[in-house]
């Protein structure tokens, strides 16, 4: 896969950053984005609702629980609770993948981790989808992204500790990951203020 | 011709509850008929006879749905929660709380239950005389009304199936943050309101009213 995988959102009147604060939008996004990745990968895959909805009511508060209410802190805030929805989609997995398709080769990502990938692909859709629409923003994703040995360590990793997901999604999108605490925005706000020529990446 | 007096506006849940409870006692009695009877190894005329009976008691159940069908009339959105003053008010809400309860158990994978609508309605008169505040605070009081005494009062599950812990709190929450978050659509969000309300089931087990309260205002946008 050349192009990461793409994600045509659900139409909502609202803005995207309060539609996919709503459990039923949510949803249909995260359907779409499983549908989409399933008609170009052959893959398929079967969605927990009930485990999902835990993941979302964890996630908001979560987003609550942190939010700093700082108009100045808006974007690095955007990145960084869609990273913490990857941590909580893979620390509860609401999908399963079916078996793989006849000819799929394992040394590709979404076939070598198959609910991993669907998950990683939607967060970092969804992120670019906001800052798209908040801040005119393009995202592109880094190298790494295209990258197995990546994809093995982030597999590894996220099993031991799903906090370092946040992470992996840090080098995926080009933001400067953050290790040691990754699920803390104040340690991310921090280390910002500590190293300036890191914050253009955050901010 | 001396002009008639206007008749009293018919109460038509008890009657309705009626009707309802005894299609739930025929069509379960139907269903317990069919388990115990081994009715493929009995003689004649007994096989013959339990047919009949069968085939009568849902012809009963039947009718006695009919008639509830044909009482349900009226507007079928329940009253904006800030406003319980609206017209017709508790009868909206006791008709759309029943119709809410019985989506969500079934979205909790209910086989079949009996809910009161009358017992829906005396909530709504106990919850709206006590609560006097905000939507978020009437939501709550009625949350408390509608489980003591319960307004459920049966739910059938499936063979083998084990219930969802906390399932009466759970739809009835869910009911409610769906009419709370949208009165004219709360149909259509009860399967997100019914999912969201099981991921809070630790929150609602031992929730009073100001903390129910809390909930219901940090969910209602959310569904």
């Amino acid at each position: 896969m050349s192009d990461a995988p793409e994600l045509h959102l659900p139409a909502t009147s609202e803005p995207l950053r309060v539609a996919i604060r709503r459990l039923r939008w949510f949803r249909q996004a995260f359907a779409r984005q499983l549908d989409e990745l399933a008609a170009e990968t052959g893959l398929s895959f079967a969605v927990d609702d009930r485990r999902l909805a835990q993941v979302f009511v964890a996630w908001l508060r979560d987003v609550d629980a942190q939010n700093p209410h700082d108009p100045g802190q808006r974007r690095a805030y955007f990145d960084f609770v869609s990273a913490l929805m990857l941590r909580n989609l893979l620390r509860d997995m609401p999908l399963e993948a079916g078996p793989l398709p006849p000819g799929a080769d394992p040394s590709r990502a979404e076939y070598f981790w198959p609910e991993g990938f669907a998950c990683t692909v939607f967060c970092l859709n969804v992120r670019a989808a906001v800052l798209e629409q908040e801040f005119d923003a393009e995202t592109s994703l880094t190298p790494e992204f295209f990258s197995l040995r990546q994809w093995w360590s982030f597999r590894e990793n996220a099993a031991s500790d799903p906090n370092t997901a946040m992470g992996f999604f840090d080098v995926f999108a080009g933001n400067n990951p953050e290790w040691k605490l990754p699920d803390s925005f104040r340690q991310r706000l921090n280390r910002s203020l500590a190293a300036p020529e890191a914050q253009g990446r955050l901010g | 011709m001396p002009s008639r007096l206007p008749l009293p506006p018919i109460d038509a849940a008890p009657i309705k509850d009626v009707a309802r409870s005894l299609r739930f006692a025929v069509e379960q009695g139907g269903r317990s008929l069919k388990k115990g009877l081994p009715l493929e190894a009995l003689p004649e005329p007994a096989a013959r006879l339990a047919d009949a009976a069968l085939a009568t008691a849902r012809r009963l159940g039947d009718r006695a749905g009919s008639l509830a069908h044909v009482l349900l009339d009226g507007d079928d959105t329940p009253p904006p929660l800030s406003h319980p003053e609206e017209a017709e008010a508790e009868a909206r809400f006791a008709a759309a709380a029943h119709d809410g309860l019985r989506a969500a158990l079934k979205r909790l994978g209910a086989e079949s239950c009996l809910v009161g609508e009358a017992a829906a309605a005396a909530a709504w008169r106990r919850a709206t005389r006590a609560s006097g505040g905000s939507d978020g605070a009437t939501a709550a009081a009625l949350y408390l009304a509608l489980l003591d005494p319960p307004a459920i009062r049966e739910v059938v599950w499936p063979e083998g199936a084990t219930p969802p812990a906390e399932a009466g709190r759970v739809v009835v929450f869910a009911v409610l943050l769906a009419m709370l978050a949208d009165p004219a659509g709360y149909r259509d969000l009860i399967p997100a309101a019914t999912d969201l309300a099981l991921a809070l089931a630790g929150d609602l087990s031992a929730a009073d009213a100001p903390a129910l309260h809390a909930l219901f205002d940090e969910f209602r946008n959310h569904v």
